[in-house]
């Protein structure tokens, strides 16, 4: 694009005044010297009269702003994200079976003891993902919550209460577990609990969802079952010859309980076929009601 | 405490920019919008009644607008004008609507009701070049004499223009060229040329 067409495109914006003061002395200088130029400024400068002419601003109605209003009124206040995450979150406190936060706790403390007493570090971060899994398997559903049919009809989507149910009771266990974690420090160097703290949260994670997709798919005690025996399955090939019986099939086992990304995606894809699940079971009884 | 932040002088219309203003909407502040209708209301109004030729229309058009403008304060982005941020929500409205009622027959009573300063802008140009502008103008596509009153009328940039109409930059210039070549034909059929306009 040579100078003169870039000043035709800016002929326009020159006849409103609304180019650059560099832009403006750019056009200017042009315009001294091409008749072309000078022609077409002339065409926009008429068009801006009639333009101007023709067009009044106009003042709204007074009676559309107060019906906006009046609209914004109507609807619901607004909430912060944070904020309704918590008001959804603390409003399924009393609706979680209570007896998972004595328990989770008496089990945790238990493990932390056994920990320090048999000297084996590892000992409670094989306990912890156990006790999460059992927890999550105990949050949903109908066979195990007394306001199942309260919570069918609250405005609030299952998938919500559900992922808020479960942020409690993983995020109950987690908080546990890291405050266990930091009294161990007392005993044991910290470079030493920090890598084994990291190493927890990836199967936790896991087993945790996996525990709750099998309590909504199946049922609490096939949960926990499964959970628990996967869970034993890698303790077991590891200390003892079940690996060489198992060939590769032991080692992939093995290498999935080891690899975080692995068992974080796993949990994503879980988590995602749950909530899907979830939402079509509740648009059905819905329906159904 | 928005609202208070108003109501007590704290910061004064005058004080209070665009992008503030936006940033209390989001938060929910009600004296912020009617502060921007006061601002805003009157030219995009004007817009709307422009292109949909309607008060009826232009009235619901400009109450969406403020119901979007209500919920997306919060998504506005610096890098922009507020004044163009504005003019693009109702533009999209006004011309969702036109384009909705482009099917059904003009109400030639509404066009009556949007009163012109045609006889006192006479004395600058004489009638016949005048009306053949006009003619030119009132013969191009809505889109065109958007972009035509955006520039004209609003003063706004090009970028503003692109803007609103949510079009690259290369379009809002391919627009008024054709526009332009639009009305040298209007003039050209009457016999009359650029140089006549002096």
């Amino acid at each position: 694009m040579n100078k003169h067409e870039k000043i035709i495109d800016l002929l326009p914006f020159y006849a409103s005044g609304t180019l650059s003061a560099n832009e403006q002395t750019h056009v200017k200088q042009h315009l001294s010297a091409c008749e072309e130029c000078k022609a077409e400024l002339e065409l926009w400068q008429g068009l801006s009269q009639v333009i101007h002419s023709d067009y009044e601003s106009q003042t709204a109605p007074p009676y559309v702003l107060s019906q906006a209003l009046e609209s914004i009124q109507s609807q619901p206040v607004r909430t912060n994200f944070f904020v309704k995450a918590w008001q959804i979150i603390r409003s399924q406190v009393p609706l979680v079976k209570k007896e998972i936060w004595p328990a989770s706790l008496l089990i945790l403390v238990l493990g932390f003891v056994v920990t320090l007493i048999a000297d084996r570090l590892a000992f409670i971060y094989a306990v912890a993902p156990l006790v999460s899994a059992a927890g999550l398997a105990f949050i949903y559903g109908q066979e195990h919550d007394p306001a199942y049919e309260l919570t069918l009809s609250t405005p609030i989507s299952q998938i919500q209460i559900l992922a808020a149910r479960s942020a409690l009771v993983f995020g109950y266990n987690f908080v546990i577990v890291t405050l266990l974690s930091g009294g161990l420090t007392v005993q044991y160097p910290a470079d030493l609990v920090l890598p084994l703290m990291l190493e927890w949260i990836a199967p936790m994670t896991f087993l945790s969802t996996l525990g709750l997709c099998l309590s909504i798919f199946s049922n609490s005690g096939n949960a926990i079952f499964v959970s628990y025996l996967l869970w034993l399955g890698k303790y077991l090939l590891l200390t003892s010859d079940l690996q060489a019986l198992l060939g590769q099939t032991g080692v992939l086992f093995l290498s999935f309980w080891q690899n975080p990304a692995a068992l974080y995606f796993v949990s994503a894809c879980l988590l995602l076929l749950l909530f899907v699940f979830v939402q079509r079971s509740s648009k059905l009884s819905q329906q159904l009601n | 405490m928005p609202m208070l932040e108003i109501a007590l002088g704290k910061m004064t219309e005058q004080h209070i920019d665009d992008a503030h203003l936006l940033r209390l909407i989001s938060k929910g502040d009600e004296a912020a919008l009617v502060t921007l209708h006061e601002r805003y209301g009157g030219q995009l109004y004007s817009y709307a009644l422009r292109i949909l030729k309607d008060h009826h229309v232009a009235d619901d058009v400009l109450q969406d607008s403020l119901l979007v403008i209500w919920q997306k304060a919060g998504t506005f982005r610096k890098e922009g004008s507020v004044r163009a941020w504005l003019f693009s929500i109702v533009h999209n409205k006004a011309m969702k609507t036109f384009r909705g009622r482009a099917s059904s027959p003009l109400d030639e009573t509404a066009l009556e009701t949007i009163p012109s300063e045609f006889e006192t802008e006479e004395s600058k140009l004489s009638q016949e070049r005048s009306s053949l502008l006009r003619a030119g103008l009132d013969g191009l596509s809505v889109e065109h004499r958007t972009v035509l009153e955006l520039v004209f009328y609003q003063g706004m940039t090009m970028k503003e223009v692109a803007q609103v109409c949510n079009v690259p930059v290369g379009t809002v210039k391919s627009r008024l060229n054709y526009a332009k070549n639009g009305l040298k034909g209007s003039l050209s059929r009457a016999g009359m040329t650029m140089e006549d306009l002096e």
